[in-house]
């Protein structure tokens, strides 16, 4: 139990790490993240430049710490609009059963056949390349999976006696809806909305580097991962760095799920 | 606190249930194309008397719990009646009936699945009062003291979590939220089967001390006949879906009239073990309520079931002294009234 705490509070550190740096960024890093040094082009580490330049003479250091924006951006705005929708959806489902479920959960089996990725790639195709499109994408794909969660949630806590208990005490659907179910179902939600940020900040890395997320100058890990692999010979930080600072935010969001699981349930709580 | 006392020794109806069926449909066959209906409550009336306690007695699974709950409206009736003071809570829009609910609540089995886990029990005892409106802020605290104290939990607990409670405690709490907006009648489901013996007696005399403050009319559901034989005024004995007997508490155990009531009282346990006791051991098990043929719903487990018993069903009438049964037999069978039980045991 207490290494599982703390391996917990280890995700909950490096999050509240990767918030700092995206927050301070502009007073953390040591150059600006558009400027190009021609002086300087694909030099390696130095005081000046701690992590080397890329190709067109910016600062590798200060992409990095401004990447972090990105990735924190996309992976809070794409769960918030997923978990949202998932949430309003799940629970009509779940609440209202009968034929509205059906339907409901039909459409639902639709929208998750999709191949995520390619779904998302004809979105961007749509919405022209960047960043927005890459949220929208990412919040219209992982939908359905938080209404599946919620609407599963809804159908068994619905049989428990005390909503029964609100119903003869006079409490209206939504009262419902808002004091018990959703208080008793949505522990799952946020672990799964803490483990979608991981993917989200994989999917916006794997998108840019493909050249449809974040367009130049901005410093997504993935754009520069993509710069990195020409060079990974002469210039092996470039790849590294960026492939780093992934893994380590998606190895934290992970952590930090199980922390916050254990938050929500107050039976752990002492 | 305002409380209407209800004036002892009237005798008027405050619940009338008539007709009241409850059929959940079950779909059968090929592309489920055949509906088949459970007929979990079928048919049954009966009056609960102002201020009584009526007890419900019956095996699992005879539909007394789908009775209570339809009779609070938790479930919508198939067919039939309920009147409350003369309304028709079935017909009540849904609005009316959010508002009339005020006057009939249930308490639960189970005291760990009927307390929401997320919520302190002072917002669980205070939401009732909160859906009405009826008291706020500083008052309504207030209001959720006294009632904890009224139930024998002491307000100093009120910020818990009903996972730091014990069972009993916890039905207290049930009992507290049930209280809250003064109703008149409650329907009390099985409320001690969770509970250990000792915390059962507790619980009992929590409801019995209650009715008597608040002139409250109970529906006491249980499984247990002694525990039944203590609290009520009147009982009903109850099998698939059917009440089959109602009478007197005292009537009953005396001298039971279905063959159902006889045999159902015959299995309990009397504590002494030089006493003989003529035990009647029904033959077969409990048929589905799907499965029920024609006639008497007890025929077929019946010693005494004639050809009539199979084919005709028996008038719910009244066999004297307000003692009602429903059994083809009762006229041939007088002389056979036994007393089986003459020690029953009081559990106090």
């Amino acid at each position: 139990m207490f290494s599982k705490r703390k391996s917990a509070y280890v995700g909950l550190v490096i999050i509240l790490g990767f918030i700092v740096i995206a927050l301070f960024a502009p007073w953390i890093a040591p150059h600006d993240y558009r400027v190009q040094d021609r002086s300087s082009i694909m030099e390696s580490p130095s005081l000046e430049y701690p992590l080397g330049t890329d190709r067109v003479g910016r600062c590798l250091l200060s992409r990095i710490i401004y990447g972090a924006r990105i990735s924190l951006t996309v992976g809070l705005v794409s769960v918030g609009i997923g978990a949202s929708l998932g949430l309003l959806i799940g629970s009509i489902s779940g609440y209202m059963g009968g034929w509205v479920d059906r339907v409901i959960m039909g459409f639902v089996d639709i929208v998750w056949s999709f191949p995520t990725m390619l779904l998302a790639i004809a979105l961007t195709a749509i919405l022209q390349p960047g960043l927005q499109s890459v949220i929208i994408a990412l919040g219209l794909v992982s939908w359905p999976e938080y209404a599946r969660i919620i609407r599963s949630q809804f159908l068994a806590v619905k049989q428990k006696e005390f909503v029964e208990a609100a119903r003869s005490v006079g409490a209206s659907d939504f009262r419902i809806i808002k004091n018990h179910l959703l208080p008793n179902s949505i522990a799952p939600i946020i672990v799964v909305g803490t483990l979608g940020m991981a993917t989200a900040v994989l999917v916006e890395a794997t998108f840019s580097y493909l050249g449809l997320g974040a367009q130049p100058p901005e410093p997504s890990w993935g754009s520069i991962l993509s710069m990195g692999k020409d060079f990974i010979y002469h210039q092996p930080l470039m790849s590294i760095a960026p492939g780093l600072a992934i893994m380590i935010m998606v190895l934290g969001f992970n952590l930090f799920g199980d922390a916050i699981r254990d938050i929500m349930d107050p039976r752990l709580k002492n | 606190m305002t409380v209407e006392t209800q004036t002892p020794g009237r005798t008027e109806t405050l619940i009338r249930v008539s007709n009241v069926k409850k059929w959940f449909p079950v779909k059968e066959g090929f592309a489920n194309l055949k509906t088949d209906y459970l007929k979990a409550v079928d048919d049954v009336s009966f009056d609960i008397i102002r201020g009584e306690t009526l007890g419900l007695v019956g095996e699992s699974g005879c539909g007394k719990t789908t009775l209570g709950r339809v009779m609070v409206c938790l479930e919508k009736a198939t067919a039939g009646k309920v009147l409350f003071d003369d309304v028709d809570i079935f017909s009540l829009s849904s609005k009316e009936l959010r508002k009339f609910r005020r006057n009939m609540q249930i308490v639960f089995q189970d005291p760990y699945d009927s307390l929401n886990p997320r919520m302190k029990v002072e917002e669980i005892i205070a939401e009732p009062l909160q859906i009405y409106g009826t008291h706020r802020g500083a008052e309504l605290k207030k209001r959720v003291a006294e009632l904890m104290n009224v139930v024998g939990l002491s307000p100093v607990h009120a910020r818990r979590f009903p996972h730091e409670f014990s069972g009993g405690q916890r039905q207290r709490v049930g009992v507290a939220r049930a209280l809250a907006l003064n109703p008149r009648f409650i329907v009390c489901d099985e409320p001690v089967s969770a509970l250990d013996v000792s915390i059962q007696s507790q619980t009992i005399n929590l409801l019995e001390d209650l009715q008597e403050e608040f002139g409250l009319t109970y529906l006491f559901i249980s499984h247990d006949l002694s525990v039944v034989k203590h609290i009520s005024d009147r009982v009903a004995v109850m099998y698939l879906g059917k009440v089959v007997e109602l009478a007197d508490r005292e009537e009953l155990y005396q001298s039971p009239l279905h063959p159902y009531t006889k045999a159902l009282l015959s299995a309990v346990p009397v504590p002494n073990p030089r006493l003989e006791k003529k035990r009647i051991i029904l033959e077969g098990s409990v048929p589905s309520p799907q499965e029920r043929g024609p006639g008497c719903c007890f025929s077929s487990r019946c010693w005494l079931a004639e050809d009539i018993c199979r084919e005709e069903e028996p008038y719910f009438e009244d066999c004297g002294s307000n003692h009602l049964a429903a059994c083809h037999m009762i006229e041939k069978d007088r002389e056979a009234v036994c007393n089986l039980n003459p020690d029953w045991p009081n559990k106090e």
